[in-house]
């Protein structure tokens, strides 16, 4: 696949007003760890990475920032009438669904760089590994991210109503309706990139709803619900009418 | 006629709405004006051909393939289509640029540099397209559909958005990419202006395709008919008087607003050849002879009359 397709589809996404309005929110999550670690100690910042790492970031800020960045990879192209000319190129249509999701991952990972980076600075403010503790996150972010922004992609594909439909999704189900019961959880991305995260946060601290799978089986789920997202947005864009 | 471009029993739905009822019609080389009022089906055509939407019932072929579901076609498929149509992040070099390398362009460097100069964008292509005139994001989209050198090129409403002088030029430039040997099908609700680009027009009414033919026989069908007309100056009503004696007219009333007299013809073309001749037996002088009542979808319903009493 040429690079052209991506790096096309990566810098439309990235010279977007709203992505850079979306980038606030990370950033005030790093911010809020900066405070964090200057004021409280460091038996007190225990339940804070917690809070941060799996709450904010896992459970609030991967999943906005993905939404906006992935239902924008082709509702943009919808609203601005492009989609027409981006089908219309001569090449098999997986591989535009691939440059734009991998465009809006990565920029979705880009985006919420600096919660990150903050989470990873208190996990290690508190003497945990540190391996486990850059290498968790990173995994954390990195899948989850991809989880969401292929499924908002696909949902981009599906409904013209697919910011509206996400958010939706995003605020009652993964939020709220997932934690209900156990059985729902299975069901919840938050849930498996929460599972992801607890290596990077203290055994013995609570994470709020988290799979009951272990962390290998959420790696897997989360790959799993990306590559599926990504075949299905495939088969809709060779099907659907753009026009 | 080798067909190029090919539509054959096509009907589109969505939902309730019909908007085309089994079209056919085959293109080869030239350009093909796509007549219709607003709403009358022809971005729908335009957008099948195009690939961009499927048929619900009947075939669409493009240089021999289905072009909504063999990507390869857009190797030979230029579109400029309705609506917005271009990356406003982007300059229109980067953009033309892109969709050269993905259409299989050789250089596609070149082809932009030849494709923007060719619609008299070459001084501004490295600006971003959102700070650009209508008018230039028009002539944007024409070179993003001529930048590959397409053996087919659909164009939809190409000159909405432009000023006089960029519609001449494109007139022009359309008449003159048919010229080359391309099959060029363009969409249109001002028939003045597809007979000077093409030499065939399709005219859609209500999504069915009502008449087809040489623009000259066209505009026969279109002018050529049934009209009620107002005829203002002096002595008219003399004038009236011959043109009912000479069987041109049917009905003769005074305009209620006191501006002459309305006549009904059931052959405007007719009346057109014999009022000078009449008017000056009667020692007429005419200020003004103009249509009443008349709108697009008048002259559209009686094609469709038209179409269905020939058979077409």
């Amino acid at each position: 696949m040429g690079t052209t397709l991506f790096g096309f589809s990566l810098r439309g996404i990235l010279l977007r007003g709203r992505t850079a309005a979306f980038a606030a929110l990370p950033l005030a999550v790093a911010v809020v760890a900066v405070v964090v670690i200057a004021v409280t100690s460091v038996a007190g910042r225990y339940g804070v990475q917690s809070t941060l790492t799996a709450t904010l970031l896992t459970g609030l800020v991967v999943p906005i920032v993905a939404l906006v960045l992935g239902i924008g990879a082709f509702g943009d192209e919808r609203d601005s009438r492009t989609l027409p000319l981006l089908r219309g190129v001569a090449r098999p249509r997986w591989h535009l669904v691939v440059a734009r999701f991998t465009a809006a991952w990565l920029s979705t990972f880009l985006v919420v760089l600096p919660a990150s980076l903050a989470c990873m600075a208190v996990g290690v403010s508190i003497h945990l590994p540190a391996g486990h503790v850059v290498g968790g996150i990173l995994l954390a972010t990195a899948l989850t991210s991809a989880a969401y922004t292929g499924l908002f992609v696909l949902l981009s594909l599906v409904t013209r109503r697919g910011l509206l439909a996400g958010l939706a999704y995003v605020v009652l189900w993964e939020t709220f309706l997932a934690g209900l019961a156990p059985a729902l959880r299975g069901l919840s991305i938050g849930s498996y990139g929460r599972r992801v995260a607890t290596l990077a946060i203290p055994g013995d601290v609570p994470v709020g709803t988290v799979a009951t799978t272990g962390v290998t089986t959420s790696v897997v789920v989360l790959a799993g619900i990306a590559v599926v997202s990504v075949v299905l947005s495939s088969i809709r864009l060779q099907r659907m009418d753009v026009g | 006629m080798n067909a190029v471009v090919e539509l054959a029993g096509v009907s589109k739905w969505f939902g309730d709405t019909v908007a085309l009822s089994d079209v056919s019609f085959a293109l080869g080389a030239g350009v093909t004006g796509l007549l219709g009022h607003n709403g009358a089906g022809k971005s729908t055509a335009l957008s099948l051909l195009a690939g961009s939407s499927r048929p619900s019932q009947g075939v669409v072929r493009v240089l021999g393939a289905d072009p909504h579901a063999d990507a390869g076609v857009n190797r030979g498929l230029g579109v400029v289509s309705d609506g917005e149509g271009t990356w406003a992040h982007a300059s229109a070099r980067a953009q033309v640029e892109f969709l050269a390398r993905q259409r299989g362009v050789r250089d596609p460097r070149a082809a932009a540099r030849h494709a923007l100069a060719r619609v008299g964008l070459a001084e501004a292509a490295d600006r971003r397209v959102g700070g650009y005139s209508k008018g230039m994001r028009q002539r944007v989209k024409l070179a993003q559909a001529l930048v590959h050198d397409p053996q087919v090129l659909l164009l939809d409403e190409p000159l909405n958005g432009l000023d006089p002088a960029q519609r001449r030029a494109d007139v022009d430039l359309v008449a003159a990419l048919g010229a080359e040997g391309r099959t060029v099908l363009v969409s249109s609700h001002v028939l003045a202006e597809v007979e000077r680009m093409a030499q065939r027009v399709l005219v859609v009414v209500n999504g069915r395709l009502v008449a087809e033919g040489e623009p000259a026989g066209i505009r026969d069908l279109l002018v050529d008919r049934p009209r009620t007309l107002r005829l203002d100056g002096t002595r008219v009503a003399e004038l009236a008087g011959l043109l009912l004696a000479e069987g041109l007219v049917v009905a003769v009333r005074t305009d209620p607003d006191g501006r002459g007299v309305v006549v009904e013809t059931p052959r405007a073309a007719g009346l057109a050849d014999a009022v000078p001749a009449l008017a000056q037996r009667a020692g007429a002088t005419l200020r003004r002879v103009e249509p009443v009542g008349e709108d697009l979808e008048s002259t559209f319903a009686h094609l469709v009359r038209a179409a269905r009493g020939a058979g077409r």
